[in-house]
């Protein structure tokens, strides 16, 4: 079964649209949605949790069509961390648990107050007072506690510092462990998903550029050293980007179209990202 | 619906304390008028419970949990009711004590005007409501008090003639008191049907 299905799912708004979109979200994978700021990935999210009403398309979430009154219930069974923590800002975690266990028919007392602990949050100090690290911690340890089976983050690491990113990395390795379990992660540290994700989405200006999985994206794509009058031979169609420098002319191609003379190097997901931007920019 | 009353309800026991008791205050003085502004005091906690629920943009999160639009609504009404319904009956409490102390006999009358004071604050509710959650609290104070003025103008304008009006037909208690509590029920039921339409607009 797929955690999250999406099929040309388009939002427009005066200034920005979302244009056929599409992507599929196994079971027990985690799925990174990468984009620069205001590339549309909140966006993509809040269609996805049916919080905005979509132009067109459909959107599945664990077997349940997001448009029905039964995802209402569906939404018990996901944890959602958006960019910001959003509780009222005087409250403390401990009157925060007390509300969600009214909100999610599966709330877990212990589970939470194990979170609490593990993420050495106080329980009675004001919401207010809390540090952006500590904030989103909060907003983890309630996204996980009520035994979710998808988990949706939006930007939930940015901003915190690289020990806290890897400590709440390593808190969403270990929930993916059950293979029902299933993460949307949405961010642009693109090193974060990198690390854990097994597909990867890239929006670009409320478009979809890629979607694969992501072994398979670092096994196909390579960046080939040119010089320019290599690069001038080349079919433009196999270049997905290119950078030029001194010495000649990066470029992003498939590891099927580079030139058998061409020496092909593996790459990084943060440099495709950046070739297919670039790319488009240049050409 | 009761985690989102909880959630006002530490909300507001934080950050309005001292609202919170002035309506104590007003509520326990003597006299009807006092009342009044004790159980109206009451009926604005769900306007400042939605600008807490706006300056920490509670709603964003709201729509991604298990809560129907119209139990985010319906919500705020009742929070409302409980506000209203503790304020009266803080103050009909009041006034049984003073009577009592006084060795006066507990008037019916008192109670009713307590229940009549309540249906303006549950009309003052159902007016103010779906403003707010139409065009937020600040915009919506704004055109509450436009509203308000029109509804004195109108009141100064007509009140005479209401008077004359109602001295002529002679109207018993019963049924002032049976129409004011009807009137505000079916008004409440139709405010909160168009504040969940006007909710469901605004966050799509």
């Amino acid at each position: 079964m797929n955690a999250i299905e999406v099929q040309n799912l388009t939002k427009n708004y005066s200034g920005f649209s979302l244009s056929d979109v599409g992507f599929v979200l196994p079971e027990g994978s985690i799925l990174g949605l990468i984009g620069e700021n205001g590339a549309g990935k909140t966006t993509t999210i809040k269609l996805i949790m049916n919080a905005v009403e979509r132009d067109d398309g459909t959107v599945r979430v664990l077997g349940a069509d997001n448009r029905d009154s039964a995802f209402y219930a569906v939404k018990d069974d996901i944890g959602v961390v958006l960019d910001e923590a959003y509780f009222p800002e005087v409250l403390t975690a401990k009157q925060v648990g007390a509300i969600m266990k009214r909100t999610y028919r599966n709330w877990d007392d212990a589970c939470y107050q194990r979170y609490m602990e593990k993420l050495s949050l106080p329980g009675n100090k004001a919401f207010k007072e809390f540090s952006r690290g500590m904030k989103m911690k909060l907003a983890i340890a309630v996204a996980l506690s009520h035994d979710p089976k998808l988990l949706i983050l939006d930007e939930a690491t940015s901003g915190l510092d690289p020990i806290v990113r890897d400590e709440i990395l390593d808190i969403f390795n270990d929930f993916t462990r059950d293979e029902t379990h299933s993460i949307l992660l949405s961010s642009h540290i693109v090193s974060d998903l990198e690390k854990i994700c097994d597909y990867i989405a890239f929006i670009h200006k409320g478009k979809l550029m890629l979607y694969e999985e992501k072994d398979r994206l670092l096994d196909e794509f390579a960046v080939v050293g040119l010089s320019a009058e290599e690069f001038r031979l080349l079919p433009h169609e196999n270049v997905l980007g290119y950078k030029k420098n001194d010495y000649g002319v990066e470029a992003l191609m498939r590891r099927s179209n580079v030139p058998k003379t061409a020496k092909a190097e593996r790459t990084t997901l943060e440099n495709i990202i950046l070739f297919l931007v670039k790319g488009e920019n240049e050409q | 619906m009761s985690a989102l009353l909880l959630k006002d309800f530490y909300t507001l026991l934080r950050q309005t304390r001292l609202f919170l008791l002035i309506i104590v205050i007003f509520a326990v003085m003597p006299g009807s008028f006092m009342a009044g502004f004790a159980v109206i005091y009451a009926a604005m906690l769900p306007i400042t419970a939605l600008a807490y629920d706006e300056r920490s943009k509670w709603d964003s999160l709201a729509a991604m949990m298990p809560y129907t639009p119209a139990e985010i609504v319906i919500s705020k009404y009742v929070l409302g009711y409980i506000g209203i319904g503790l304020a009266g009956l803080l103050a009909l409490a009041a006034q049984s004590i003073v009577s009592m102390v006084q060795h006066n006999a507990i008037e019916l009358t008192d109670a009713i005007s307590v229940l009549m004071i309540a249906c303006v604050a549950m009309i003052f509710l159902a007016i103010t409501l779906p403003f707010m959650f139409k065009a937020g609290v600040e915009k919506g104070r704004i055109l509450l008090f436009v509203i308000l003025a029109a509804i004195a103008a109108a009141a100064m304008i007509l009140g005479t003639k209401l008077d004359d009006y109602f001295n002529s037909v002679k109207l018993q208690m019963n049924t002032i008191t049976l129409a004011t509590v009807t009137g505000s029920v079916v008004l409440n039921l139709c405010s909160i049907a168009l504040a969940v339409r006007f909710y469901r607009t605004k966050s799509k």
